[in-house]
């Protein structure tokens, strides 16, 4: 830790010097002096305290000088040529999310069937069975906290939140999480977060 | 080996297999044909690339019958997804 506002010693093989730091500038203690002759330890140690207090006389000037400095809060002025190429920017963003989302609906749809297919359509949602015969629901609802893992009467026994990582579209976000179900979904249990509810014992 | 970025139903009239590497714009789909040693390895080589990358590889039907998590390249899976780990939110 650098100290400061006191008199540190430098110890030498031969000499001790002691060098005033003044309170408002830091002290690093890196440089250590091993002469043989008194008269090198000298040369040594002017030329050591000159560079030094020059330095830290610099650094002490510079905090002054941007502790002074006012900062007044002025927001630049958008032309209105940058005003049209933002607003161009973000209308050319929000058509590819929209492309995105529908090419992200497109492959879901080639994994679900007519059924499926029908409830995401009128219902904003779809159910899977997994791989050890649980029932989920995927609802159509974002993909954090969307996955319903239901009981046998069809009730809810626990939210989920697990969902691929990448900012991927929610249709291919709700892809992931079915087969994560149809294939493991012990690991989708495993590894999801519970928003409500209860797990079921696993195995 | 054919880099498509959209058109799902091109993919399917194809008599190739297909990588499909879900990202940001949706998907991009790689297809190849079995029958092309140059291609089979060309798919081969993206397929330890996308490995290599942390992206989390499925063989997958349609109907679910076959879903399985590969961690080694299969060129006579029909399709096969990549997409990024699941994890908690």
């Amino acid at each position: 830790m650098p100290q400061t506002g006191y008199w540190p010693q430098y110890y030498t093989t031969t000499a001790t010097t002691t060098n005033y730091i003044p309170a408002n500038q830091i002290w690093y203690p890196q440089n250590t002096t091993t002469c043989t002759g008194t008269q090198i330890i000298w040369q040594n140690w002017n030329a050591t305290t000159t560079s030094t207090y020059v330095t830290q006389n610099t650094y002490a000037d510079q905090a002054w000088i941007q502790w002074n400095q006012t900062s007044i809060y002025s927001p630049r002025i958008q032309t209105a040529e940058e005003i049209e190429r933002y607003r161009a920017e973000n209308e050319r963003r929000m058509h590819q999310r929209q492309a995105a989302r529908a090419k992200a609906r497109l492959l879901l749809g080639e994994f679900l069937d007519d059924g499926q297919k029908a409830e995401l359509e009128h219902h904003g949602r779809f159910h899977v069975t997994g791989s050890k015969g649980r029932r989920y629901c995927i609802r159509a609802e974002g993909q954090s906290g969307n996955v319903d893992l239901l009981k046998p009467d069809g009730s809810l026994q626990a939210r989920l939140c697990c969902h691929p990582g990448g900012a991927l579209p929610e249709g291919d976000a709700w892809l992931m999480q079915m087969i994560e179900i149809r294939h493991d979904e012990d690991h989708l249990l495993r590894t999801a977060n519970v928003h409500r509810g209860r797990l079921p014992a696993l195995v | 080996m054919t880099t498509l970025v959209a058109e799902a139903n091109r993919v399917e009239e194809s008599e190739g297999l297909v990588m499909v590497i879900l990202d940001q714009t949706g998907d991009t789909k790689h297809i190849w044909d079995r029958n092309s040693e140059a291609e089979v390895e060309e798919a081969r080589s993206l397929f330890d690339r996308m490995t290599k990358r942390g992206m989390v590889a499925w063989s997958v039907t349609r109907k679910g019958d076959k879903d399985q998590r590969i961690t080694a390249f299969d060129p006579q899976a029909e399709k096969i997804i990549f997409a990024p780990a699941l994890q908690g939110g």
